[in-house]
């Protein structure tokens, strides 16, 4: 008994020591990645600078879950988020191009998709990842899903490529944006909208010269 | 690791308490100011503790085994970095877990008064845990490495005889671990150290 006091005033001290941060300062801001093709965006070409419009589904985000078959949130699934992050998405995307609908041959499009429990840092590809079309999330097609388990929501934005398809018909993804996380913020819109703005910020190359 | 560390705690006080020769056993707080990987973690930390226990020769020499840890942390503010082909914004909480366990020898100048002033030396291994933590997201490095420590302190008995006391030190910390991925060389640090200390017969 003389050893147990101790032996736990030992085990307390180890365990007050090992400190990790609180999640409430972990999350205070998302986590902005973004990622461009450099086969496209490049010290010699920009493909941006060929670019004049682009579309994207407003009414919608994709879904690609480990653990969930549905492939899309509207407005109603989502209140108060698909509506305003789309659209200032899209808003990021007009200031240079001009929107227009699927059927008027855009040069590019925008999807705009939530990852969950998906292992994207492991199975992202730059190449021709989007075989026989190149937009919408029905059949949403995304390289080589790895059973890796993990709690991270991730909203992921692509800009694909609509007019070099390769010789499969795949087109490339020539941008990404990687904003997370978004199950543990405390604000989804709010910190949502600010990645948003911060992912064009850091992407200065998204604009026609 | 870190569940390496509480089973040596558990099993060096236990051994130590066992002990009824002359010897030492102390245990206290540690602070530790790093003087490099400044980068990394720029902050003192009193995160930490220091266990010891040592077997005295004669009034002069004793040698024994320690073990300590400190939790290292600093802040990076939100920023953006920027590498071929993207950028990342975040901000960073970067931590190091910082263990050891190391043998000692120890000099000490005099024995019979209630100050019980010594220097000694230690030489052993330390387990490096270098970590960043942004938004839910982490990425760790570990590595284990070469440490010494030379040490200066003072034993201090409350009455003659006493069987317990306390300690003071102060010591230079050098562990020779190398973190490519975080881009650290070694680590290096200042330590103070106060505890309680119990004398066997």
């Amino acid at each position: 008994m003389k050893r147990a006091l101790p032996i736990g005033l030992l085990l307390l001290t180890c365990v007050s020591c090992m400190q990790e941060p609180e999640t409430g300062n972990l999350v205070k801001y998302m986590m902005v990645q973004t990622a461009y093709n450099e086969d496209f965006i490049n010290t010699n070409e920009n493909i941006f600078d060929t670019y004049s419009t682009f579309v994207i589904r407003e009414d919608t985000i994709g879904f690609v879950s480990n653990l969930s078959d549905t492939k899309y949130f509207t407005e109603e699934d989502l209140p108060d988020f698909v509506t305003p992050v789309v659209g200032a998405i899209r808003d990021g995307f007009a200031q240079d191009y001009q929107q227009v609908t699927e059927t008027d041959n855009p040069d590019f499009a925008v999807n705009v998709v939530i990852l969950q429990n998906f292992s994207y840092y492991q199975s992202f590809n730059y190449g021709y990842g989007y075989p026989g079309s190149y937009y919408g999330y029905y059949g949403y097609y995304y390289p080589m899903v790895s059973t890796y388990y993990s709690n991270y929501v991730t909203l992921l934005v692509q800009v694909v490529d609509a007019k070099n398809p390769n010789f499969e018909n795949e087109y490339p993804i020539i941008w990404s944006a990687y904003i997370g996380d978004l199950n543990a913020t405390m604000d989804l819109k709010g910190k949502t909208l600010e990645a948003v703005e911060q992912a064009f910020e850091q992407s200065p190359y998204l604009k026609k010269n | 690791m870190r569940s390496v560390a509480f089973i040596f705690f558990v099993l060096l006080g236990t051994s130590a308490l066992a002990q009824m020769d002359q010897s030492i056993l102390s245990v206290g707080w540690n602070t530790i100011k790093p003087l490099s990987d400044k980068e990394f973690t720029n902050k003192t930390s009193s995160a930490g503790m220091k266990l010891g226990y040592s077997k005295l020769m004669n009034d002069r020499f004793g040698f024994g085994i320690e073990g300590g840890f400190n939790t290292l942390d600093d802040y990076v503010p939100r920023q953006t970095y920027e590498y071929p082909g993207g950028a990342v914004t975040t901000d960073i909480y970067n931590y190091l877990y910082y263990y050891t366990l190391m043998g000692n020898a120890q000099y000490y100048f005099v024995q019979t008064k209630n100050f019980v002033p010594y220097v000694s030396v230690a030489i052993g291994v330390a387990f490096s845990e270098y970590r960043t933590y942004y938004n839910v997201y982490s990425d760790a490095d570990n590595n284990a490495s070469f440490a010494v420590r030379p040490e200066i302190g003072t034993l201090f008995r409350m009455k003659e005889n006493a069987r317990v006391g306390l300690k003071t030190a102060a010591s230079y910390d050098y562990a020779a671990n190398k973190s490519s991925y975080f881009e650290v060389d070694n680590f290096s640090g200042i330590s103070f150290h106060v505890g309680l200390v119990i004398f066997s017969e």
